[in-house]
């Protein structure tokens, strides 16, 4: 405004001014013979741009800078139509290069920076070190992450520090729904079982409705409501305003909707999608015959509270121990040994901060974001890169347009950010296309991840933190392409604008080597991103191909009979008949049963005291165990080393017996027979000393049941139907002859004559399940040869481009080389070593830097080092190969000029 | 009523390019103080009539050189008690004119000797 003011007053001066030299026109005017008219007129003419002049004087003023800018991008837009291919591989790449960018930093943002839409959210902490979700028997390690219900009622009774605790759970997988408690096919929903203040602490309202409240979580299934998400509302109901009252039935019980929550709210477990939220006091109705809710040895709940104002997450660790201590010091009464009651006493909790809310998915996948996040950061580079190696050969062309420009009167500073607001026109018309390649590339990606175990459901919004750092990446860019050139072509001199062109012997001084430099920093990048393909890619090949020790020709069907009412010894009868049914079908060689399953990420542990053994430590007791069924190990076709299978002999009654790993023998018993030796297992609901002692059987060959990326460890395996007291899983192993999809519907009709409640939670090959294992280093590969294959693209382009200009600009000399007697592979060579110089100081920077990078990637390889030599040989070989197809053509070129037409072009 | 070849003879005039009337005005004000409309009748009658001064151009150059700092300007009571805005030059103006000055003398030689070849 003040400038505005000033102008005003401004203008009125000039105006006077100008009214001024009019007079004085006239006067002289009049001197010369013209009569008074006549003069007014004519000098009215000359004055004729008096209008103008005042624009253009008041522009000098002040908003010069913003005319500039808008005449700049004017220009710069004139000069891009004219050259449309320029224009549009460098908006393309930049797209390509922006856009990958901002597609990685949603992702990355959604699922491990963006804080949970709720109040505070930097209040919140999971009690913790990391949240496990999953449900556990018994006592887990020292650092406490999941909890019995009892336990999650104790805290919340007895901690100070925390204004509110909410407890938590996912509903066991996907349930089968049915609205409205309607005929037909169950639908499948996630959801969560959550205790009343669940809401409350958070801070989440309704949308519709209201949410759950400590009312409904008092006594168990007397309330039967839930609160659907936003989301589920949406798909599943059409926004239909008349959803509440209606009832949606799981497991035993009918649930009433009384409430939608708000719109952003997906649950505080981020990337896991929840459908609906139902009280902790329903978990038996909705999961039969699972009655964790009064079980002191059920651990199924993740606990989050919500710092007291003022208080520090330090503070409150100190006070959450110490309720922790109180608890378990009137535990520990009831344990036998007094190493019992120290393990117990050890316990501790660990606080971290839930402001992002908790997953899994970002425990899995986050490292390799950021991995992926360096990589497309790279490409970038690459591709700024060669836009400023194109922006300065232009410049190189363009010097005498400049050095004119600066010779009338344009101030350094003036081309200066005239040569800038092309670059930024650039990079803004290259960030505008890539916002939508940023949305696409961030649904593949979450579609693509989404293969794994279980489906991710993240929003990327484009919002405000996206848009920002796209902007923050278009102005990088338009830096790092334009800042160089601009410098160099603005230094151009007035003199220099009207001198011919580096003729003979020339090589226009800074300028050539400024783009030299470029081609060998992508040659550098690129060596980077190959290797690092390299790696990834032959990580993928090793755990893909992995032998696990175990036959792969294995179909893994997963019962559930609890739910169905199967417990102990009738839920082992039931396992009996499904074998025998199972093993009737055409296609199944044989069959086997376990606990936990293969690849499932299920395991049992429990300590192991060998009779005759030396005493050892706690942390050396533990070892993890199966409950197999006969036959078990030839079903999978494992060898084994000595001993004998389970058979049905091994029964109730019967002598009880163990079969070990090659581990476990070689730990205890080193190379003497394991066979006949005998030992403890205590298992967690028994006292200790009363377990009984089971006898070593058989020795098995080691395989890896969790996967390629677990180490073989201590093993053993006790018969499943000698199995008292417990209700184990009902995890069925086929050895099939025939494809899945021929196999798999007589299986299901088989278990569904046993009888028809029962669900076939998952039925998979097992190459399916490792698929499904590896999906993270699928992407992680794919990726990281999709960026090594463009760079080397963008990479082979700057040096062709380089090469070009080098020839073009030598051709007077190549012409008289030849005139003087050179052979063509003479004048081949020079291009060559031309080029070859700038490869050679590439990778003298590329290969540590790539060893560098390699480094960093070491936690996800798996099967070779991160100096793997071979991978390193190799991108090298490539990437000379590539050069070499980059020269060729320039080096054609130089072979094919006409010694004379050369020496007549000066 | 005015007459189209008096126009057409005002085209076919020596344009002149901004940062030569920059010089151009410079080089006057070392004569002394002087109101814009002054410069431009110096200019015009020192180079015979051949060179012309719009005023679309002049002031705006005018304005140039005092936001670089090369010339001032202040307002001053004629004698026929007339109000008239005064440019004079500083002494950085001074340094710029023979900056200009032997860049323009590059250029006219440079431009010479081709013109004098082939």
């Amino acid at each position: 405004m003040l400038m505005s003011l000033r102008g005003s007053r401004l203008d009125r001066e000039l105006q006077e001014e100008m009214q001024q030299h009019l007079e004085w026109r006239v006067r002289d005017a009049v001197d010369t013979g013209l009569r008074e008219d006549e003069a007014r007129l004519v000098a009215a003419r000359r004055l004729g741009g008096l209008l103008r002049a005042r624009e253009s004087s008041r522009d000098v003023w002040g908003l010069t800078w913003l005319v500039d800018l808008a005449q700049d991008v004017r220009f710069g837009m004139r000069l891009l139509g004219r050259n449309p291919g320029f224009a549009g591989a460098a908006v393309l790449s930049l797209a390509l290069g922006i856009g990958g960018n901002s597609a990685i930093f949603s992702l990355l943002d959604a699922l491990v920076f963006r804080p949970l839409p709720v109040a505070a959210p930097d209040k919140l902490v999971l009690l913790g070190a990391r949240a496990l979700i999953g449900t556990g028997f018994g006592v887990q390690g020292s650092e406490r992450t999941i909890y019995t219900h009892r336990d999650y009622q104790e805290l919340r009774a007895r901690q100070q520090s925390f204004g509110g605790v909410l407890a938590a759970s996912p509903a066991p997988g996907e349930s089968n729904v049915r609205v409205d408690a309607g005929a037909g096919n169950p639908e499948r929903a996630t959801g969560s079982l959550v205790s009343g203040n669940y809401f409350e602490v958070l801070g989440v309202r309704a949308r519709l409705g209201r949410v759950l409240t400590s009312a409904d979580d008092t006594t168990a299934g007397t309330h039967p409501v839930v609160v659907i998400s936003h989301d589920y509302w949406t798909r599943r109901f059409a926004s239909d305003t008349g959803v509440l009252g209606r009832t949606i039935l799981i497991g035993r019980a009918a649930l009433v909707v009384v409430g939608v929550a708000a719109a952003d709210f997906a649950g505080d477990l981020v990337a896991s999608r929840t459908d609906f939220w139902i009280p902790l006091s329903m978990q038996e109705e909705v999961m039969p015959n699972r009655a964790w809710l009064n079980d002191p040895m059920s651990l199924w709940l993740r606990l989050v509270g919500r710092l007291r104002p003022g208080e520090s997450m330090a503070h409150a660790q100190a006070g959450i121990n110490v309720a922790l201590q109180q608890i378990l010091a009137e535990r520990a009464g009831s344990l036998p040994t007094p190493e019992a009651r120290q393990r117990l006493l050890d316990q501790r909790i660990t606080l971290t901060s839930a402001a992002a809310g908790v997953s899994s998915v970002r425990n899995r996948f986050a490292s390799s974001l950021r991995i992926v996040m360096g990589m497309v950061a790279l490409v970038l580079l690459l591709a700024c890169t060669n836009l400023a190696t194109m922006m300065l050969a232009r410049a190189t062309v363009r010097h005498k347009e400049l050095g004119l420009r600066l010779a009338l009167g344009a101030s350094r500073s003036r081309v200066l950010r005239q040569l800038l607001t092309e670059s930024l026109l650039l990079s803004v018309l290259g960030a505008l296309a890539g916002i939508g390649v940023a949305r696409i590339g961030g649904q593949l990606l979450l579609r693509m991840a989404s293969g794994g175990p279980a489906p991710i459901a993240l929003a990327l919004p484009l919002d405000a933190r996206v848009l920002g750092f796209t902007a923050a990446v278009t102005l990088i860019s338009a830096l790092l392409v334009g800042l160089v050139p601009a410098l160099i072509a603005s230094r151009s001199n007035p003199s220099a604008a009207i001198r011919l062109d580096p003729g003979f012997g020339s090589r226009g001084r800074f300028r050539v080597p400024a783009r030299r430099v470029l081609v060998s920093a992508q040659v550098a990048m690129t060596l980077v991103l190959l290797v690092s393909a390299g790696l990834l890619v032959t990580t993928l090949r090793n755990l893909s191909q992995n032998d696990l020790g175990f036959d792969r020709q294995v179909l893994q069907v997963g019962i559930d009979g609890v739910s169905s009412g199967y417990r102990e010894g009738r839920l082992l009868d039931l396992a009996q008949r499904l074998i025998a049914s199972m093993t009737g079908i055409g296609g199944v060689t044989s069959v086997a049963l376990s606990d936990n399953g293969l690849l499932l990420n299920n395991d049992s542990t429990a300590p192991v005291t060998v009779l005759g053994d030396k005493p050892r430590s706690d942390d050396e007791r533990f070892a993890n165990f199966d409950l197999v069924s006969d036959g078990y190990f030839r079903t999978l076709g494992v060898p084994l080393v000595s001993g004998r299978e389970f058979t049905d002999r091994d029964r109730q009654g019967a002598p009880r017996v163990a079969i070990v790993n090659e581990a476990f023998a070689r730990y205890y018993f080193g190379d003497n027979s394991a066979l006949g030796r005998q030992f403890r297992a205590a298992r967690p609901e028994r006292e200790a000393g009363s377990e009984p002692v089971v006898t070593i059987v058989g020795v098995a060959r080691d395989f890896r049941n969790q996967g390629p990326r677990e180490a073989a460890d201590r093993r053993f395996y006790l018969s499943y139907f000698q199995a008292d007291g417990m209700t184990p899983g009902l995890q069925f192993q086929l050895r099939v002859s025939r494809s899945p999809e021929a196999v798999g519907p007589a299986v299901r009709s088989v278990v569904r004559q046993i009888d028809a409640t029962l669900d076939i939670e998952s039925m998979e090959m097992i190459d399916a399940s490792l698929d499904r294992m590896l999906v993270r280093d699928r992407l992680m590969a794919n990726l990281a040869a999709a960026f090594g294959a463009l760079a080397m693209f963008l990479a082979a382009t700057g040096l062709y481009g380089v090469l070009a200009y080098t020839v073009a600009g030598r051709s007077r000399e190549m012409g008289i080389r030849m005139a003087l007697g050179a052979r063509r592979s003479e004048i081949v060579r020079l291009v060559v070593r031309d080029g070859g110089a700038m490869v050679v100081a590439g990778a003298a920077i590329g290969i540590p830097a790539a060893l560098l990078v390699a480094r960093g990637l070491s936690t996800q390889l798996f099967g070779l080092s991160a100096f793997s030599p071979a991978i390193l040989a190799a991108s090298v070989l490539v990437l000379l190969t590539v050069a070499a197809c980059a020269a060729y053509l320039p080096a054609r070129q130089a072979t094919r000029v006409d010694p004379l037409v050369a020496l007549k072009s000066e | 009523m005015y007459r189209y070849m008096a126009r057409r003879d005002h085209d076919t005039r020596n344009a002149l390019l901004p940062g030569i009337l920059d010089m151009l005005v410079l080089r006057t004000l070392t004569l002394g103080p002087l109101h814009g409309y002054g410069i431009a009748r110096h200019i015009e009658q020192t180079s015979g009539d051949r060179l012309r001064i719009e005023e679309g151009s002049l002031y705006p150059a005018l304005q140039r050189l005092q936001i670089q700092g090369w010339v001032t300007s202040k307002w001053e009571t004629s004698s026929t008690s007339r109000r008239a805005r005064v440019y004079q030059l500083t002494r950085a103006g001074r340094r710029q004119l023979e900056q200009e000055a032997s860049a323009y003398d590059q250029m006219v030689a440079a431009v010479a000797a081709v013109m004098q070849t082939g």
